[in-house]
């Protein structure tokens, strides 16, 4: 199969979520001798980027982004070996973590597995995290973006708690922080001082893209 | 129609979808809520121990452990807030006791024999919730589905005192009863047992192990229900099934074809055994509730043919599954209870928000009956009094019919 079909049937199989399809694709490709970054990021992620879309629009929903996640992750075991050491194309790093006093995160997740699969290199860090929490995950993993979740209204404020010690730390502007979850709003994203407000998880990543672009320009 | 009608009239009237003298109102409010408003009230205290609430004084009693926090709210509070519905759920299995506290993980283990940790809010509004931390079938198979421990719906506590309180309840006040007797669902509580992530992924590749889980879980839904309708069915006026969740803030969870192929055939079986078992008991005339939370637009048809009466909580999500939106498709055959923004206005609105979107849902919900105003999901205890007071104010001031808004 020539390198072009091979990278746009991988694609497919990312979109359609077949994990077995997928891996079967990479291992192919790697046997091949097609450069794994140009497997990445011209099979597996122009192939996320349809399923955010997809998502975006509402003709997926979560068992379909699960198995195209899973289909990702898949092909990435057998590519990871494989640049390590290499200058990789990893677009920023990404601290992402639910509130202090919630415990939900399956839209975090979600969120996580989008930015991995738009090759952020993402630090989940779970539930239930204090701001102090979360500004040494920040700072250990040299973050550039944060992403804070809530879903409960009750516990959102803690989301501006956060930002709080970040500014009181004098790291605020180190960051991007981006927040989301059912109950916050663009308005209260704001309020609360963070920089984006996340819709959804494909608005999420987009957000994140764009800022790392913003990053770059500016330094060049 | 009587120039003023009993709280039972008035809710009949509004489900069987007539206009009533006023538009009926109704509470949901989590155990922590409860304590504060019982004092904003001033009322006598109660105290929030779900796990110990039989050996603690004052204590609310609990309804269920899947949904732990929910307040069976009282009757001093249903008279001073001049309410119209009393919910009487059915109590926990294994002499009515709630969780079981693990001291060795500290976790509560729930009826299902699901570990929930208790997470304090920290936001400074007081309160905890329970969340589940181990999904005790996540790596099962169709044949480990045999050997669960699963709840027992002929477990005697599970009824308590109910088939003495109900009908005196229906015959010493005036308020229509809604009771509730599924402890957890299908749909809903495979999510419990099986993780959130698991049970979407079973869906799009493992369709036979959701049919078993669905299976089994629907026979304890209905056993429970059929329990419940014989004992006391005919006093009811609202039955509750186990509420399940469909939607997102912006879309339903999984595609309208899978629900189809997956959900829906067990909803259905599950309305039109319930409508069946009250027809028997006698009691045609009690409505069936469904509730699911967030964009459940696309389902919708599918549930009010198969036999939903009503909806709750009538979530106002701003995209496809508007309350306005709902009234115009379904309003002609199903009524609806809830509707009040749980996450922004009553939390952080004014009260003067409150009442705008109070007489807004009334406006676009109520004419020709089928609304009940209430919260659009249980109050957490950032809800602050003057809010809920707004609200039912709100609800006295433009819920008169006609209405003309």
């Amino acid at each position: 199969m020539d390198e072009r079909t091979l990278l746009e049937k991988l694609a497919f199989t990312v979109i359609k979520g077949q994990v077995k399809d997928g891996t079967a694709l990479t291992q192919q490709g790697i046997d091949q001798g097609i450069n794994p970054h140009l497997v990445i990021n011209e099979g597996l992620v122009p192939g996320m980027d349809v399923v955010g879309e997809l998502f975006r629009t509402n003709q997926y929903f979560i068992p379909e982004v699960l198995l195209s996640a899973r289909t990702m992750n898949g092909s990435m075991a057998l590519l990871r070996p494989l640049i390590v050491g290499t200058v990789t194309e990893t677009v920023g790093v990404a601290v992402v973590g639910t509130v202090k006093g919630d415990i939900h995160d399956i839209g975090k997740n979600l969120v996580c597995m989008l930015l991995e699969a738009a090759q952020f290199k993402v630090h989940n860090i779970g539930v239930n995290n204090t701001p102090e929490k979360i500004l040494e995950a920040a700072e250990t993993h040299q973050a550039d973006i944060v992403g804070l979740s809530a879903l409960l209204s009750v516990t959102m404020p803690n989301i501006g708690k956060t930002v709080e010690h970040f500014e009181k730390m004098g790291v605020r502007q180190k960051y991007k922080i981006i927040c989301g979850g059912a109950p916050v709003t663009a308005k209260f994203a704001q309020e609360c001082g963070t920089d984006a407000y996340g819709a959804n998880a494909p608005e999420a990543v987009k957000i994140c893209r764009q800022w790392i672009e913003d990053k770059r320009a500016a330094a060049r | 129609m009587p120039k003023t009608m009993t709280s039972r009239e008035r809710v009949k009237a509004a489900i069987a979808l007539r206009e009533p003298d006023r538009v009926p109102r109704d509470i949901w409010i989590t155990q922590d809520s409860y304590v504060a408003l019982r004092r904003e009230l001033g009322l006598p205290p109660k105290v929030s121990k779900p796990w110990d609430w039989q050996n603690t004084p004052n204590a609310i009693r609990t309804g269920s452990t899947t949904w732990s926090t929910d307040a069976p709210v009282d009757l001093d509070v249903i008279e001073k807030l001049e309410l119209d519905i009393i919910r009487i759920p059915s109590y926990p299995p294994n002499g009515g006791r709630g969780f079981v506290h693990r001291p060795e993980d500290d976790l509560y283990v729930d009826e299902w024999g699901v570990p929930h940790h208790r997470a304090e809010f920290e936001t400074g509004y007081g309160g905890a919730h329970f969340e589940i931390r181990i999904y005790p079938l996540a790596e099962a198979t169709i044949k480990d589905l045999d050997d669960y421990p699963w709840p027992d719906p002929h477990d005697p506590s599970f009824l308590g005192d109910l088939p003495d309180l109900i009908p005196r309840i229906r015959k010493e006040t005036p308020y229509a009863i809604l009771s509730q007797f599924g402890r957890g669902g299908i749909y809903e509580q495979g999510k419990y047992l099986r993780g959130f992530e698991q049970i979407f992924i079973d869906m799009a590749i493992d369709q036979d192990f959701v049919h078993a889980l669905f299976t089994k879980l629907l026979d304890i839904e209905l056993e429970m229900n059929r329990v419940g309708i014989q004992a006391v069915g005919k006093y009811l006026d609202i039955v509750r099934l186990s509420p399940e969740d469909l939607g997102t803030q912006t879309s339903t969870l999984v595609s309208p074809q899978i629900h189809e192929d997956l959900v829906r055939p067990y909803y259905k079986r599950r309305f039109h055994e319930v409508r069946r078992m009250l027809e028997e008991v006698g009691n045609p005339e009690c409505k069936i509730m469904y509730h699911s939370c967030g964009a459940a637009y696309p389902m919708m048809n599918g549930l009010v043919e198969d036999g939903m009466q009503i909806f709750d909580p009538l979530q106002p999500v701003e995209v496809i599954s508007e309350p306005w939106r709902l009234k115009q498709d379904f309003g002609h055959k199903i009524g609806f209870l809830g509707g009040i923004n749980v996450q922004s206005t009553l939390p952080r609105g004014t009260p003067e928000d409150v009442r705008q979107e109070v007489r807004q849902r009334i406006k676009e919900m109520a004419p020709g009956g089928g609304y009940i105003l209430s919260p659009a999901h249980r109050m957490l205890p950032d809800i602050p009094f003057r809010n809920i007071k707004a609200m039912y104010d709100a609800g006295k001031e433009f819920g008169t019919y006609p209405i003309k808004l």
